[in-house]
């Protein structure tokens, strides 16, 4: 075990809201609107449904086998050998997907708010702050989330009310006008960010009502895709599908338009406080699990021994994998979703086919 | 011991890097206006920029003074860095609440610049357009009559926008939002200088200057373009002068209170585009010799539904048929309820609009007539 710390269900079901909400609001309104134009906001619902049913597939693994996480169960399903395998595989596939986020939040700071700091600075800043809250544990962390999701909600509140007299109910028709393909085609994409759900499958161990875990899971996909849904109807109905889909931040320049009487405006902080304190919280998350399979795979003394250097590849990484801001937008508009999916669904989804056939662990209801 | 000397380590670091982005407010220069102009010759792009310089009067008062600097390059960017050189100061550009744009420019087509103007972080979508025929310097350093204590001249767009409706202000916003809609043609307000004595000057908003895409392509006169605004919903207030209605001498001038308007396009063997505005207004002047009564009302609301309908024919008249620009979102409205058909004729969009059949209807309805019952000119003069 990592740490003896616990969290509650609740806990679990904010954690889940922050880590696919978090990224999402800034980056998801322009892909989807290149697609869907004035449908974008119809995409997140067949995402969401992927989300909730990664949800379902990992939740039925961690009941079956109460007490371990994935990289320790795939031993029990598919013996040592390929369950290591797979187990290097998803060290792979978080140390890339939390190097992305920590490069996603440097490229937002850099380009809105310091401009001419250099990324390394900001990227150290952030894994440093990141390493000491792992090293406090997935209580802590989830405890500081709550924090954060009541900032965020405060934030988009804030946002909605002043940006309340340029909403133009008419550019969200014709719905569904170019038909439901372009809408599908749009969906791909936030999937990928729908099943990071798939977290979930490292966290059950240390939630205190196991019976809870799936119902919390299931929650947390819902109420984040209402609230995406929420955020690109808002995002559509100020800029329009058009500008939406021009713009690199869109929602960003929502809350850049936000002028009462010439007087309340340059009110970006409003958003980028919340949005910087969510994704703090997203990485913490992640890289704790990193450091959960690492120790999982490599069993060394003191688990938390391994914080720092796996901190120190996560920066680098997150420097060298993209060379500019263009190669991180195609990634995620045109790979991401594609990319992600087979570890996020595919791998929990055979695990699950195969531990039922196998009929390994214990049986769950329902 | 080793924990102290590491925290000291770390707070010297901190404290004495300083940071990368510091900017001294008193080394930076902060324009509040921006005027862009090309010269057709070298095709070099010519920035002008308002500063204001502010310092006491005798008396103690406040005093404004407005200055420009100047500079030309082959892009807007590379004009923009070269003043810089020419300040011997970092200038911001994060308060430009105004961009004036000349015709010759506008004419010549404003993708190019709009480029910077969208990509470049300082400049906000809240900036208001302009474009005018002046010559930029004297439109820029020109000290306004009266001071009403908006930052730059130019930012009176807004009052007069607001309160007369004889124009709309456009923002930088508004102005994608059309120029990206497939159709829609975008409008930015025209400045220019009605009166001059001395240095100081006075502004006047009064025209609209219509785009086909991004080129400038002609005006409308301010009485067509309240025409234009009773149909994009702008119009709120302002004032409408009329003849007396059953063809008296006279005139009554009408506020509007409250206006709404909708396009509802429709396809049958052609294209239909019905226009239906509703206007409340009130009185507010009867130079007629008539007495207040149902009838008369009646005949106020006809005559200035006539009024309003002749006025929006006229500029759709002229924006259609004489300049072929959409600039009330005809092409926008067919979007969204015939996205099918819209796919398919978009390319010859402006052809179809052309073609199609615009019929206008306008519902008015009195409201108030102030605090006075019949005219007093009937009272007075008993009708003569």
């Amino acid at each position: 075990m990592l740490d003896k710390g616990k969290i509650s269900s609740r806990q679990l079901t904010l954690l889940v809201f922050t880590f696919i909400s978090s990224t999402a609001t800034l980056f998801l309104p322009a892909f989807l609107a290149s697609d869907a134009k004035q449908d974008a906001w119809i995409a997140m619902l067949p995402s969401g449904a992927v989300g909730v049913l990664a949800a379902l597939v990992v939740t039925s693994l961690g009941l079956r086998f109460p007490g371990k996480t994935l990289t320790e169960y795939v031993n029990i399903i598919l013996g040592p050998f390929i369950g290591k395998f797979i187990g290097v595989l998803f060290l792979w596939f978080y140390l890339h997907m939390t190097a992305i986020v920590v490069r996603e939040i440097v490229f937002t700071v850099v380009s809105s708010l310091l401009p001419r700091t250099p990324l390394e600075a900001i990227t150290i800043i952030i894994v440093i702050v990141c390493a000491y809250t792992v090293k406090q544990g997935i209580e802590v962390i989830a405890r500081v989330n709550v924090v954060s999701v009541v900032f965020s909600y405060v934030s988009i509140a804030l946002i909605l009310v002043f940006t309340a007299n340029n909403l133009d109910f008419g550019s969200i028709t014709p719905v569904l006008g170019g038909g439901i393909g372009p809408v599908l085609r749009a969906s791909i994409t936030p999937s990928g960010w729908f099943g990071e759900v798939v977290s979930v499958a490292f966290l059950i161990p240390f939630v205190n009502s196991q019976d809870q875990v799936r119902r919390a899971a299931i929650i947390g996909v819902v109420w984040s895709a209402l609230t995406l849904v929420f955020v690109v109807l808002v995002t559509l109905m100020v800029l329009g599908p058009g500008m939406s889909a021009l713009f690199l931040f869109p929602t960003l320049r929502v809350v850049r338009l936000i002028d009462v009487g010439r007087f309340f405006q340059r009110t970006e902080v409003i958003f980028l406080i919340p949005w910087l304190m969510s994704n703090y919280i997203k990485i913490c998350v992640f890289y704790y699990i990193i450091v959960k399979i690492s120790s999982d795979l490599f069993k060394p003394a003191d688990s938390l021994s391994l914080t720092l250097p796996l901190g120190i590849l996560l920066g680098s990484m997150s420097l060298y994998i993209f060379r500019s801001n263009v190669d991180l937008v195609e990634f995620l508009d045109k790979v991401w979703g594609i990319y992600s999916l087979p570890f996020e669904l595919g791998i929990p989804l055979l695990l699950l086919i195969f531990a039922s056939l196998k009929k390994a662990g214990k049986k769950v209801q329902g | 011991m080793k924990r102290i000397i590491l925290m000291l380590i770390i707070f010297t670091a901190a404290a004495l890097s300083g940071c990368w982005d510091r900017m001294e407010i008193d080394s930076i220069t902060f324009p509040i206006a921006m005027a862009i102009d090309r010269n057709a010759q070298t095709g070099m792009t010519e920035l002008y920029a308002q500063v204001v310089r502010t310092s006491v009067g005798p008396e103690g008062q406040m005093m404004k003074k407005f200055e420009t600097l100047e500079t030309s390059g082959r892009t807007l960017a590379q004009a923009m860095y070269r003043m810089t050189d020419h300040a011997e100061q970092r200038i911001s550009w994060k308060h430009i609440n105004v961009i004036v744009i000349s015709e010759k420019l506008a004419r010549h087509g404003l993708a190019e610049v709009m480029d910077l103007l969208s990509r470049f972080m300082q400049i906000r979508g809240t900036s208001y357009l302009l474009v005018t025929d002046e010559n930029l310097r004297e439109l820029l350093q020109g000290n306004p009559k009266i001071d009403i204590g908006i930052p730059t001249p130019l930012a009176g767009i807004t009052v007069s926008g607001e309160r007369t409706a004889k124009t709309e202000d456009v923002t930088l916003k508004d102005f994608f939002a059309a120029y990206i809609s497939e159709g829609r043609d975008p409008v930015i307000p025209k400045v220019s200088i009605s009166h001059r004595e001395g240095d100081r000057i006075e502004l006047e908003f009064n025209e609209m200057g219509l785009f086909k895409r991004d080129r400038l392509v002609g005006f409308l006169a301010h009485e067509e373009t309240r025409g234009l605004l009773w149909v994009i919903q702008k119009t709120t207030s302002g004032n409408l002068i009329l003849p007396c209605p059953g063809g008296g001498k006279g005139l009554i001038s009408v506020n509007p209170l409250q206006t709404s308007a909708r396009i509802i396009p429709e396809i049958a063997d052609r294209l239909r585009i019905k226009v239906e505005v509703r206007a409340e207004f009130s009185l507010i002047e009867l130079i007629c010799p008539l007495s207040i009564d149902i009838e008369t009302v009646k005949q106020i609301n006809r005559a200035v539904e006539e009024f309003v309908r002749k006025r929006i024919e006229h500029t759709i008249e002229k924006t259609r048929n004489e300049l072929n620009v959409d600039v009330f979102g005809f092409g926008e409205r067919v979007y969204r309820k015939y996205p099918q058909y819209w796919q398919e004729n978009k390319d010859n969009w402006r052809e179809i609009y052309k073609d199609a059949e615009i019929e206008v209807t306008v519902k008015a309805h009195l409201r108030r007539t102030g605090e006075t019952s019949n005219s007093l000119v009937l009272e007075f003069r008993g009708g003569e």
